[in-house]
């Protein structure tokens, strides 16, 4: 079993326990509450989660255009512009969890 | 001195997301006459990925900008490393608190705030479009 295949079932197992509480409550108003408490915690794993995959993509892309413009200067020019809008896109993607997080930490669509 | 092949391309997905943004605010405009919080919602997003692309920008040109050559001319925006490196590590601190004002303070429409995010994909799925466009015609001079 590799490295991979254990930590996808511990996260998997991490996530079970996590949501397994709320199914628990049993009151319309506790629900709720525990809604609310539940998607907070959920903005803030999403936020995290986001993060560390933005910052593993844009290592990878720096990683590699740094490679290549050591293996061929001349083309340096093409691969900063290619850099800079791969960087912008991972980017965006992170900017939506941090609007999505937003909106659950200060809007609360669930109320609360 | 001439712009290199990334640059240019970096300039016309620039002016893309510029449109498709004007646009998106048009249409929320046209679409919700009496909300504009939208509108300005798409121009809040907008603005965070304009942030976000400062910040990135400054800090590759910071990190792979050669010394200046006068006599050579540099391919490079010639700017100052260590502005760079600042807006390039403050960015996502920028970001949060320009998200968390026009969120909670300014009441912005977040899903027109995700519109405005998205410019930038749709503009570069336009300049890709256009790349096959232009590779499958075999001339790559309209991109110029």
């Amino acid at each position: 079993m590799s490295t991979r295949s254990i930590l996808s079932a511990f996260l998997m197992l991490l996530v079970a326990g996590l949501v397994s509480p709320v199914y628990a409550q049993d009151a319309a108003g506790a629900t709720g509450t525990a809604l609310v408490q539940w998607s907070i915690i959920t903005a803030g794993f999403a936020l995290a989660i986001a993060a560390l995959g933005g910052a593993l993509g844009q290592g990878r892309a720096v990683a590699s255009a740094t490679e290549a413009i050591a293996r061929n200067p001349g083309a340096a020019g093409e691969i900063r512009g290619a850099l800079i809008l791969g960087l912008v896109l991972i980017e965006s993607l992170v900017i939506y969890v941090l609007l999505i997080s937003l909106i659950l930490f200060f809007l609360k669509p669930f109320g609360g | 001195m001439t712009a290199p092949p990334g640059d240019r391309q970096l300039r016309r997905i620039e002016r893309d997301t510029l449109i498709v943004g004007g646009l998106l605010t048009l249409g929320a405009l046209a679409a919700w006459p009496s909300r504009p919080d939208r509108a300005a919602g798409v121009v809040g997003g907008l603005l965070l990925i304009a942030l976000s692309y400062q910040g990135i920008k400054a800090g590759v040109d910071a990190a792979w900008s050669p010394p200046a050559d006068p006599a050579a001319g540099a391919d490079f925006p010639v700017s100052r490393p260590r502005l760079g490196f600042v807006k390039f590590f403050t960015r996502h601190a920028i970001l949060a608190a320009s998200a968390y004002v026009m969120m909670a303070r300014f009441e912005f429409d977040p899903m027109a705030m995700l519109a405005g995010v998205t410019a930038p994909a749709v503009a570069a799925s336009i300049e890709s479009v256009r790349m096959m466009r232009a590779r499958s015609s075999g001339s790559h001079s309209r991109l110029s």
